[in-house]
């Protein structure tokens, strides 16, 4: 087990290097003019040519991108072009709303993926039909969509929960949870049905299984049977595609940052994109791959712990 | 089969429970639409950040203003009536030979920072503006002097009238800036160090998402402050901005004319006035070729604009067609211009014809990104054009920097254009003389020039002033180097927790420092 995952974080120290090294080039190949942006559009050549200068921007791109890369591996980001303010700073106060969003994202997708797959194999028609419905609609309702018909409901229409903004734990806890329910819904929707069609057809193949016969032969009680073996026998698949989702969440959540106005990496990223900000947007790249990783590391602990023939893989 | 199936009442249950967790949450979240204590915080909803908090590097015209005006007060303020009255100074005037201009200075202001305001504070913070802003309200000062300890005196190379517009809430070359603002420049794009009204809490602001400002304790005119806070909230998608208007997060915000009608069924109030003028422009001059340079072709391409229908389809209630540069009230507006360009495609054939393009020609144009309905602009009017034969291939780059990319490239021979409304020595200046922000290719028009000098020896709003201003405005619009197609409202949507969400003339978005809390 400890070999495993001795592999999984050198794999991850690669992720970590290679994905802002991809996202690096793709944005030094991407024409646009950074100081022409930020001193506006009748600004003089000089000018222009004197904020290149400054920001380094004259310089060869290998070269920016050793300087870069050097600054990553003693903790140093750089400092964005368009504001001037450190990448650390500029991204430091909006991580806690990206993570308050994704992980209570991940958290709802998981809990009621999964009660809802296990509900569908109970036999009772009335649910699996209830689960096929919502399978089709989370797939085919886009989180936009659903983002702007959940403000118009719960927020414009009954007033009951924020229809925008973020407020932090340490300022109000209970305005916190209000302001992400509505984001963390419309971001874990998609997911849900995810989760809940591989529990399902996990749990068939489980309850359908020998042992499970065996157990029932024996007066196991059928919460005994679902919770205490089939689900246990069937986490693996499960767990292995909530990695999988929460990797597509983490796209979604761009969309819905904007939709709900929250102030996190993803609305950073559309704006510094826009802006050229190359710093900010490599400082973005850094964030999500480490939320990444850590995300894949504590699933496939979970997955080692759950299921035995894991830890050898 | 088990038929009493425990485990799915335990199930059921569990969904239940997160179910009313989720609910139970909701409950700390709606506080919106309660009448109660008179608001002490103003909040407002914007669509971009700054483009700097230093006023010197900040834009203006659109509601970028306002994250500079909250905290910096003008030289000089205009009122809701249009006219400029006393800010940090007190009076103001030019010269006889109107070669130099002179302020008086407010005795006892200080800024936020504590530093205080004289003749030399504005005569570093003039010098600092001139030397960092892209905006021509400083061009034709040659010098900046202290000639008391309350009064600066500005030198002229040749008179420009356009100084007090500079100097009001809209120019932010009036935004002084104090002395330890200036002593650390840096520092301006993330504290503010004016003498408004508030001052930015460095704290509770995260960039391009929410600014928040407090009452400036040393503002030297605290019976105008309404509101003990004032947030800025950036919200970059119009539906999350309505959503936030109609459950009362938001008191204040500009909204597009598609969402008056859903703005006004959900009892907000609506103020809209004249703030800018969309169409097209030509950068025919840069390259002598073209049979853009060629007049006839430029009015044939005026004249194939049904302006109304386009105008009635895209701007709704809060646009008007108009072939010009100035509004309807606005000095240098010509009212029988507005017959000139007259929707005719029979008779723009027949001026391509003259002009030698029997069977048309083609172009390249770019869309100016950010500015809305400008997408939907440009196909309208390339659409009218293909129907006399001028086949027109559009780019529509999503973001400014692929714009500025474009126009440098030289490779497009329009673009689109959301002008806001300042002067119509304003809009000679920046579009037809040199240099200009938007000549970009520095085109050299004689008589563009001789008209700019004539309105700069008077008032903008003297009757010489008028009369030259119009000899500029029938030169433009004879001229067709744009395409004006409508001048458009700024719309502004507000709660009945605010009063006071007003425009001013010559003022294309109404001054937060005017909202008032209601009764």
């Amino acid at each position: 087990m400890i070999k495993t995952l001795g592999l999984r974080l050198l794999a991850s120290l690669v992720l970590l290097i290679a994905v802002p090294t991809v996202t690096f080039w793709l944005q030094a190949v991407t024409p646009g003019n950074v100081a022409q942006q930020i001193l506006g559009i009748g600004a003089s050549k000089e000018a222009v040519a004197q904020l290149n200068h400054q920001l380094g921007l004259d310089r060869p791109v290998w070269q920016r991108y050793l300087d870069w890369l050097g600054g990553f591996f003693h903790g140093d980001l750089g400092h964005s072009y368009v504001t001037g303010d450190s990448v650390a700073n500029t991204l430091g106060g909006r991580v806690g709303v990206s993570l308050s969003l994704i992980i209570g994202a991940l958290v709802v997708f998981s809990i009621v993926g999964v009660l809802l797959g296990i509900l569908s194999t109970s036999g009772n028609r009335v649910w699996g039909r209830v689960i096929d419905v919502v399978s089709t609609a989370g797939i085919a309702i886009p989180n936009f969509w659903l983002g702007v018909l959940l403000i118009g409901v719960f927020a414009v229409q009954l007033n009951l929960l924020p229809a925008t903004g973020y407020v932090p734990p340490e300022q109000d806890a209970g305005a916190w949870i209000a302001s992400l329910v509505l984001p963390v819904v419309a971001l874990a929707f998609a997911g849900i049905t995810g989760v809940a069609k591989q529990t399902r057809d996990q749990m068939l193949v489980s309850l359908a299984s020998p042992y499970a016969r065996s157990l029932r032969a024996n007066g196991a009680s059928e919460a005994s049977l679902i919770f205490r073996h089939a689900l246990r026998n069937a986490s693996g698949p499960i767990i292995t595609v909530l990695g999988l989702i929460f990797v597509g969440a983490l796209s979604g959540s761009v969309v819905v940052e904007n939709i709900f106005v929250l102030p996190g990496l993803g609305s950073q990223a559309v704006l510094s994109t826009t802006q050229r900000d190359l710093p900010v947007i490599q400082g973005i790249a850094v964030y999500f791959t480490i939320i990444v990783v850590v995300v894949n590391v504590v699933i496939d602990v979970v997955n080692t712990i759950l299921n035995p023939k894991a830890r050898t893989a | 089969m088990n038929t009493k199936r425990p485990w799915l009442r335990i199930a059921a249950a569990a969904v239940a429970v997160a179910v009313s967790v989720t609910l139970a949450a909701c409950s700390g979240g709606a506080k919106g639409g309660s009448t109660g204590p008179k608001p002490t915080t103003l909040t407002i909803a914007a669509q971009n950040g700054p483009l700097s908090l230093d006023p010197a590097l900040n834009g203006n015209g659109t509601p970028l203003i306002w994250y500079t005006l909250l905290a910096y007060e003008p030289l000089i303020k205009r009122g809701p009536d249009g006219k400029a009255a006393p800010g940090l100074a007190t009076s103001w005037k030019y010269s006889a030979d109107r070669l130099s201009f002179t302020l008086e200075l407010r005795k006892g202001v200080k800024f936020s920072d504590g530093s205080a305001l004289d003749a030399k504070a504005v005569v570093d913070w003039l010098t600092y503006y001139k030397a960092h802003t892209t905006f021509q309200w400083m061009q034709n000062v040659s010098s900046i002097e202290a000639t008391g300890d309350l009064e600066v005196t500005l030198r002229l190379s040749t008179p420009d009238p356009l100084l007090p517009l500079g100097f009001d809430q809209e120019g932010e070359a009036g935004a002084v800036v104090s002395p330890v603002g200036l002593k650390d420049p840096a520092l301006l794009g993330k504290e503010t160090h004016g003498a408004g009204p508030y001052v930015l809490d460095t704290s509770a602001t995260i960039a391009n998402s929410q600014y928040v400002y407090t009452a400036n304790p040393s503002y030297w005119n605290k019976k105008a402050v309404h509101y003990k806070k004032v947030v800025i909230k950036v919200i970059a998608d119009e539906n999350s901005t309505l959503a936030a208007l109609k459950s009362g997060q938001v008191d204040a915000a500009a909204i597009s004319p598609n969402s008056v009608a859903s703005a006004k069924s959900a009892g907000l109030t609506i103020t809209a006035a004249k703030a800018a003028m969309v169409g097209v422009y030509f950068f025919p001059l840069s390259n002598p070729d073209s049979p853009l340079s060629n007049l006839k072709v430029r009015q044939a391409l005026n004249t194939a604009i049904d302006r109304a229908g386009i105008t009635k389809t895209l701007y709704l209630q809060n646009g008007v067609p108009t072939t010009q540069y100035v509004p309807e009230g606005m000095a240098g507006y010509v009212p029988s211009l507005e017959k000139k360009y007259a929707y005719d495609v029979a008779a723009a054939k027949k001026l391509l014809a003259e002009a030698g393009y029997p069977n048309g020609f083609s172009f390249k144009m770019v869309v100016q990104p950010g500015a809305s309905n400008q997408g939907l602009l440009s196909q309208a009017v390339v659409q009218a054009w293909s129907k006399i034969g001028v086949k027109v291939e559009l780019s529509s780059p999503t973001a400014f920097p692929d714009y500025v990319t474009a126009i440098s490239s030289g490779d497009y021979a329009a673009t689109s254009l959301n002008f806001y409304y300042s002067s119509q020595l304003t809009d000679l200046q920046q579009l037809f003389t040199k240099p200009a922000l938007y000549n970009f290719f520095g085109s050299e028009i004689p008589k563009a020039n001789e008209l700019a000098t004539e309105q700069r020896k008077y008032d903008v709003d003297s009757a010489e002033g008028k009369k030259a201003a119009e000899a500029s405005e029938t030169f433009m619009v004879d001229q067709a180097l744009a395409v004006p197609v409508s001048a458009t409202d700024t719309v502004m949507a507000s709660t009945k927790k605010v009063t006071g969400v007003d425009f001013t003339a010559a003022f294309p978005i109404p001054d937060p420092t005017t909202f008032k809390p209601a009764n």
